[in-house]
């Protein structure tokens, strides 16, 4: 029984805190600012920042490594997921498990693996959790790419950098999607 | 002056170390300790106290005599023979000049139990408490090193406490340490005002004299004046009495013609400053208007940026939620891949997916039939494995399909929303850069020499004095006369009574003397009182204003030494006092009398050390909107930050809310007290309100 106690439970945001690590720490650092929204912010919450970019991550078909160059880390901890985002971001793995084609998985295997309630086996639990991560990573880039660095071009609705590229990517988020 | 951090050491109810670091900056000059009732808010402002001055105030759950000042766990695991020490660490910066001052106050008091029985918690001192002070500059600790108050041998004994008294007055303290329940005391303050500009000018001595004489005090209960009086015995007590009438009658004539003298010279001082402003005013009409339209740009612009901030804001939480939106976009394809499932399957009760693999992978049927490939009973569990759970996804799949379409829903209209929101802040841009452009061109045409705007305030204060005085003049003149119609009377009767008893003359001859030598006390007084009283008013007038932006009401400290509240009437009647005040109104005059005291203080210290900013002292409020509605405390708490350099203030979390603090308190100077009910001790962390 002792050894069952200590049996780690593999649950998508509820097993381990969400960590940035190195190039997506400095990423998130130019996008968000804890506990306030000044000028640099384009997100409130770490949180939506990640899930946005997981999402967004995703849609691009774009997923990067992590980064362990550097010591930058910034983490959303369990306790943030669990107070309102872990339906959030959960939603969020389930569409992109049953969408995913990068591993040539079946329909069946697809929906097997989304909507398995139970306790996952630590592969299926690491993999997908990777999957995920990988996305959020390209995503990150992207939103960085278009919200911080993009210039603003004069054909742009509005001439406030900030403003700009944010209303220039929500009214056109995806070039090209494969998805819609 | 300001405060940069406060250390407790097991001080009362803060067990162990605890340390609060101080907002310094010069706009977010606010620090908020939020706490419920008895959670120990009170006892960081007595820390403060204590540290500065060695000694607690009485409050509304203990008496100061009966304070103990050890936190009670300590107390707890002390013997008879081990003391356990308080101590109470203050970091005081000065940035007056470029260098910045530091001045760390340390007071430590060690504490013994004195009885062996485990149940007797009671303490006593075991030495008085010891103060020492460590300066740097710039970071750089001086090389004297730490200077003991008591025990140094450069300095005089007691250099520390006089250090602290130069920056933060004892006598001064009641304002800056400022207590909430005495925001609507409605009691006559006269003494309190009485003895605080007494304490700025330093005439507390000539006071004490006339209190001995014929004021009376707590200290002297019975006055020289009441014990020669009662020595007086007889028939020419009679006439004694006439006769105190009749000179307290002429001290009254006396005093009330040195007042029309007084109110002759507010006269003149009045019709000087109003001549001399409006010379200014005639000479500067177009640049009186042009800085007019400076300060109304300016304060534009301001007001625009909060907005404009505001907006960015909500804009920013809008398209926070973005990924419900790039998410539930994804439906169709959801719902493409549904077509190819078979979503509805088999519901076996106990069977799933895992069940078959399992009888699988064990190569035998429930029934003890071999399961090969290719054989009857393999091939149809193969085929029940594909109706049921997981491979048959039904309730989940139709779950996150109504929570996408919710989704989609929620998202409709963001993108309309957030674009209104991008039209509006560059609406405010625009109109900032526009209003930007207007005060630049007139920066550069007006002369700012002189802040006429001020100008103008001083000559409609100097008007209103003047009338004031003139009103005065004419109410005096009318007392003296009815005074002088008195005396007569009483003469006559005093002449219809026998001579005097001789054995009574040498009472009578020392009561005239205390009388003369009270008179010209009070005479010393006056002549340094009056022009402080009308410096003072004036600084309460630029505050009342500023406070409540009212043309048609105005405060002013009478010589009864209450602030009155008139509202200005037209057409040479004098102006209406209004006695029943809102308790709104009772709070703010309140508050402008205890700004306007602090300012005074600073200006007298200014003058004093020809220099400037040596007293500027910070705002300590220990719950100060616990009596006030919210839209009071909304009213004062906004003008906190303005009015002082630096705001320090415990308060209860429904008030934080409603005083719209947070717009100038930096997160990281947001505390939380909380209690541990069952140590009845506290603790501080920094996550205080919502940001």
């Amino acid at each position: 029984m002792a050894g069952k106690a200590n049996e780690k439970i593999y649950d998508y945001f509820k097993s381990d805190p969400i960590i940035l690590n190195g190039k997506f720490a400095r990423y998130a650092d130019d996008m968000w600012v804890q506990n306030r929204i000044d000028d640099r912010s384009r997100f409130e919450k770490l949180v939506d920042l990640y899930a946005t970019a997981a999402i967004i991550g995703f849609r691009k078909g774009s997923r990067l490594a992590d980064d362990k160059m550097s010591d930058d880390k910034r983490t959303i901890p369990l306790d943030v997921i669990a107070k309102g985002h872990y339906n959030r971001l959960y939603t969020i793995m389930q569409v992109i498990l049953l969408l995913d084609d990068s591993r040539g998985l079946e329909a069946k295997e697809k929906a097997r693996m989304a909507f398995d309630g139970g306790n996952k086996t630590e592969k299926d639990y690491t993999d997908n959790m990777e999957l995920f991560h990988s996305y959020a990573r390209g995503g990150l880039e992207h939103l960085h790419n278009v919200l911080v660095r993009r210039p603003v071009n004069p054909d742009d609705e509005f001439s406030d950098a900030k403003i700009a590229n944010v209303m220039e990517f929500i009214k056109n988020p995806i070039n090209n999607d494969e998805f819609l | 002056m300001k405060f940069k951090q406060i250390t407790l050491v097991n001080f009362m109810r803060y067990k162990g170390e605890n340390t609060l670091r101080f907002s310094t900056d010069d706009k977010m000059n606010v620090t908020a300790i939020l706490g419920n009732n008895t959670f120990g808010k009170t006892t960081i402002a007595q820390a403060f106290r204590w540290g500065l001055y060695g000694e607690v105030t009485t409050t509304n759950y203990a008496k100061k005599e009966k304070a103990v000042l050890l936190s009670n766990e300590i107390i707890a695991g002390l013997d008879v023979n081990t003391p356990g020490e308080v101590r109470v660490e203050i970091t005081v910066s000065d940035k007056a000049s470029d260098t910045e001052h530091e001045y760390k106050f340390v007071r430590r008091q060690l504490f013994k139990r004195i009885s062996q029985n485990p149940n007797n918690y009671d303490i006593q001192p075991v030495s008085n408490s010891r103060l020492s002070v460590l300066i740097s500059a710039d970071g750089v600790p001086s090389e004297e090193g730490p200077i003991d108050n008591d025990f140094s041998r450069r300095h005089p004994a007691g250099y520390v406490q006089d250090m602290i008294n130069n920056m933060f007055p004892e006598k001064l303290s009641a304002y800056f340490f400022f207590d909430g329940e005495r925001w609507n005391e409605n009691k006559n303050k006269t003494d309190e005002v009485k003895r605080s500009i007494n304490t700025i000018l330093g005439v507390s001595s000539i006071l004490k004299m006339k209190e001995h004489l014929k004021d009376g005090s707590k200290d002297y209960k019975t006055t020289v004046y009441q014990r020669l009086n009662r020595s007086i015995k007889g028939s020419s007590k009679e006439s004694q009495d006439l006769k105190s009438k009749i000179s307290a009658n002429e001290s009254t004539i006396a005093r009330l013609e040195k007042d029309l003298e007084h109110y002759g010279q507010d006269y003149e001082v009045a019709k000087t400053d109003k001549e001399r402003y409006a010379v200014i005013l005639e000479n500067n009409r177009s640049a009186e208007e042009d800085q007019k339209e400076l300060k109304n740009l300016e304060n534009r612009i301001e007001s625009n940026k909060r907005r404009m901030e505001g907006n960015y804001r909500d804009f920013i939480q809008l398209f926070s939620k973005a990924d419900k939106l790039l998410t539930s976009e994804l439906l169709p394809s959801v719902e493409r891949l549904f077509s190819q499932l078979d979503l509805k399957g088999k519901d076996i009760p106990g069977v799933t997916s895992d069940t078959i693999d399992w009888l699988i992978e064990h190569k035998k049927c429930l029934c003890g039939e071999e399961l090969t490939p290719g054989h009857a009973h393999y091939e149809a569990l193969m085929k029940l494995r594909d109706d049921v759970y997981p491979n048959k996804i039904g309730g989940p799949a139709k779950l996150l399909q109504s929570r996408l379409n919710d989704w989609a829903n929620e998202s409709a209209d963001l993108i309309d929303k957030m674009h209104h929101k991008a039209i509006e802040y560059e609406d405010f841009q625009k109109e900032i850069g526009e209003a930007q452009m207007r005060s630049e061109r007139i920066e550069e045409r007006i002369d700012r020499r002189q802040n006429l705007q001020d100008v103008r305030k001083r000559y409609n204060r100097a008007r209103q004095n003047e009338e004031e005085a003139t009103r005065k003049k004419g109410e005096t003149t009318g007392r003296i006369d009815s005074l002088k119609n008195n005396n007569h009377s009483l003469n006559v009767q005093l002449c219809e009574l026998e001579a005097q008893d001789k054995a009574n003359r040498p009472y009578v001859r020392a009561i005239e003397y205390v009388n003369a030598l009270y008179e010209i006390a009070e005479k010393d007084i006056e002549r340094l009182e009056r022009p402080t009283i009308r410096e003072l008013n004036d600084i309460i007038a630029g505050n009342f204003e500023k406070m409540f932006n009212s043309k048609d009401k105005y405060a002013r400290l009478e010589n009864d030494y209450k602030i009155h509240m008139y509202y200005r009437s037209l057409g040479g009647h004098s102006d209406f006092e209004e006695t029943r005040l809102s308790n709104g109104e009772l709070i703010a005059i309140n508050f402008v009398y205890i700004v306007s005291i602090l300012e005074l203080a600073k200006k007298r210290q200014e003058k004093e050390s020809k220099e400037s900013g040596v007293l500027r002292l910070p705002l300590v409020l220990d719950a100060p909107f616990s009596n006030l509605s919210s839209e009071n405390t909304h009213l004062v708490a906004n003008k906190l930050p303005e009015f002082a350099e630096q705001v320090i203030i415990f308060m209860l979390d429904k008030d934080w809310e409603a005083s719209g603090l947070k717009d100038y308190t930096l997160p990281d100077y947001c505390y939380r007290i909380y209690r541990d009910f069952s140590a009845n001790s506290s603790t501080l962390t920094t996550d205080g309100g919502e940001f």
